[in-house]
């Protein structure tokens, strides 16, 4: 997969691997995982999948609904992906954390629910239900933060309780931050992930 | 000067099977299949829509035929009927033609109107009642006599999580006039003549699930890119956050869900069906869009044929 890694200072700091958002690249994210944790190596990804052009991490058939079958075998990929990336860089992959916006939460998400603990935590921006009727691995020892508008034009309040019930249900533990910028992703969203991830690093 | 909607410009579904889908709404309903497309995502699967002669705004409902799509579940947040419009007088005809193609129909009043109820076969609820309003269908195929035939819609129902916030959204936003109350549902009307009643159940209905057999979205009318604009202002400065413009070929889109969980869109009314082809030969020939023409052969080769045909009633 067409992707970028920058070393990090600090090697017992976690690895992020960043997730863009529909019409992303592997760059988008870095600014913020500097945010998250300067001082971390980061591994930014680029969707394989294009939509009029845009990457994406699977395909969709319209707003909300996913091309089941892309999805499930897009998230095998990137999951081979990253053994291969742990590989060549020398990454720690017991230490990582996902950080996916939108499209990206989503597949952030869907490797979760497909691969239980493959990250240590997770900072999921506007996701949604990846997929339904799964019956999710162990997500126990996993911390996520989802960070989720209260006027989203797109995703539904319940869709994201459901989500985190979900998550809950699986052992993960969840927080939740809810602001009021839309499906855009504000300041105080990313403030309130960067604190979360401090106290959950150690 | 508060902007109002003329009403729906189209209703979009997911369905399974695009053979079936075209014998219920042109064979058995006798719309027109007005554009034979495909979904810009995802190649192999059509996109089909079915109206009046012209595919006027206010009579065109849309599918895609996703033959391995998970079968959804009507519920909150999601249009939950579809109502077509039938000239006065013309319900008895509508009674024994589903009867005779066996399509089980009930019958219902609401708001002192009568209403044949019933499924398509991937379990979309439509109900045809008479409505004085709206030019006849100049329209006839399958042996539906324009006289009787549909007009177009004569609206919808909404099943919302949090029908205040709906109602709200639907009057203050869209710029619906409520107009009667009863039966458990509260009614709208827009300014338009067809796609014009828009019935709200009062209750909140629990969160439906997407997939086949449910509506994905109700697209409500702008009248060009201008207004268009305009509405994406007013959505805003009610809180939400529509998408940008997105082109559609017959139309330009913007979408933003409302507080009851419900797709809306709004949809301009030029430049139409007839952008493509002749407006006598709509629906006949696969059209693609034009970043998709160099690879015509190969997206015809993983499209399932179908065919506009007349359903007879001893072949079902």
């Amino acid at each position: 997969m067409i992707h970028i890694f920058k070393k990090g200072t600090d090697a017992t700091l976690p690895t992020l691997v960043l997730f863009h958002g529909t019409g992303g690249n592997e760059h988008d994210l870095i600014p913020l995982a500097e945010m998250l944790s300067p001082g971390s190596s980061v591994l930014g990804i680029r969707g394989n999948v294009l939509e009029n052009g845009m990457p994406r991490y699977f395909r969709r058939l319209a707003e909300g609904v996913f091309d089941e079958e892309d999805l499930i075998f897009r998230t095998h990929e990137v999951n081979q992906f990253l053994d291969s990336a742990a590989a060549q860089y020398g990454f720690d992959s017991s230490n990582l954390v996902a950080v996916g916006y939108s499209n990206g939460a989503n597949i952030a998400g869907s490797l979760l629910f497909h691969y239980g603990s493959i990250f240590r935590s997770a900072v999921l921006l506007h996701p949604m239900v990846p997929l339904r009727g799964l019956t999710l691995p162990s997500l126990a020892g996993v911390s996520v933060f989802i960070g989720a508008g209260t006027n989203d034009p797109l995703i539904k309040a319940e869709e994201t309780r459901e989500l985190e019930q979900l998550l809950q249900g699986a052992g993960a533990d969840v927080t939740a931050h809810w602001g009021n910028q839309g499906h855009r992703l504000s300041t105080a969203e990313v403030e309130a992930a960067r604190n979360w991830l401090g106290q959950h690093m150690n | 000067m508060t902007l109002q909607t003329a009403g729906i410009h189209h209703i979009t579904a997911f369905v399974k099977d695009a053979q079936r889908n075209a014998d219920f709404y042109a064979g058995i309903l006798g719309l027109r299949l007005v554009k034979k497309t495909i979904n810009f995502d995802a190649p192999e699967v059509y996109h089909l829509y079915f109206g009046n002669e012209q595919g006027a705004p206010g009579t065109i409902i849309t599918f895609f035929p996703w033959v391995t799509g998970r079968k959804g579940r009507i519920g909150g947040g999601q249009v939950g009927v579809t109502t077509y419009a039938v000239p006065a007088g013309s319900l008895g005809f509508w009674e024994q033609r589903l009867a005779a193609y066996q399509i089980p129909v009930t019958k219902v009043t609401r708001i002192s109107e009568s209403y044949l109820s019933f499924a398509d076969y991937d379990g979309l609820r439509i109900e045809l009642v008479e409505r004085e309003a709206g030019p006849l269908s100049t329209w006839s195929f399958g042996g539906v006599p324009a006289e009787h035939a549909i007009k177009g819609f004569g609206g919808a129902v909404l099943y919302s999580t949090d029908p205040g916030k709906t109602a709200d959204t639907l009057t203050r936003t869209l710029g619906l006039e409520q107009i009667a109350e009863g039966d458990g549902y509260i009614r709208y009307r827009s300014t338009g003549d067809l796609g014009n009643i828009i019935d709200l159940k009062a209750a909140p209905v629990p969160q439906g699930g997407g997939g086949t057999g449910t509506v994905h979205h109700i697209a409500w009318r702008a009248k060009d890119d201008a207004e268009q604009l305009q509405w994406g202002r007013t959505v805003q400065s009610h809180g939400y956050q529509p998408t940008p413009v997105q082109d559609r070929q017959y139309f330009n889109a913007i979408y933003f869900r409302e507080e009851g969980g419900i797709l809306f869109e709004i949809a301009t009314d030029p430049p139409g069906f007839a952008r493509d082809e002749d407006a006598d030969k709509l629906g006949q020939k696969l059209m693609l869009p034009a970043w998709f023409e160099p690879n015509r052969a190969v997206i015809e080769a993983k499209l399932s044929p179908f065919e506009i045909r007349e359903v007879e009633v001893n072949q079902l």
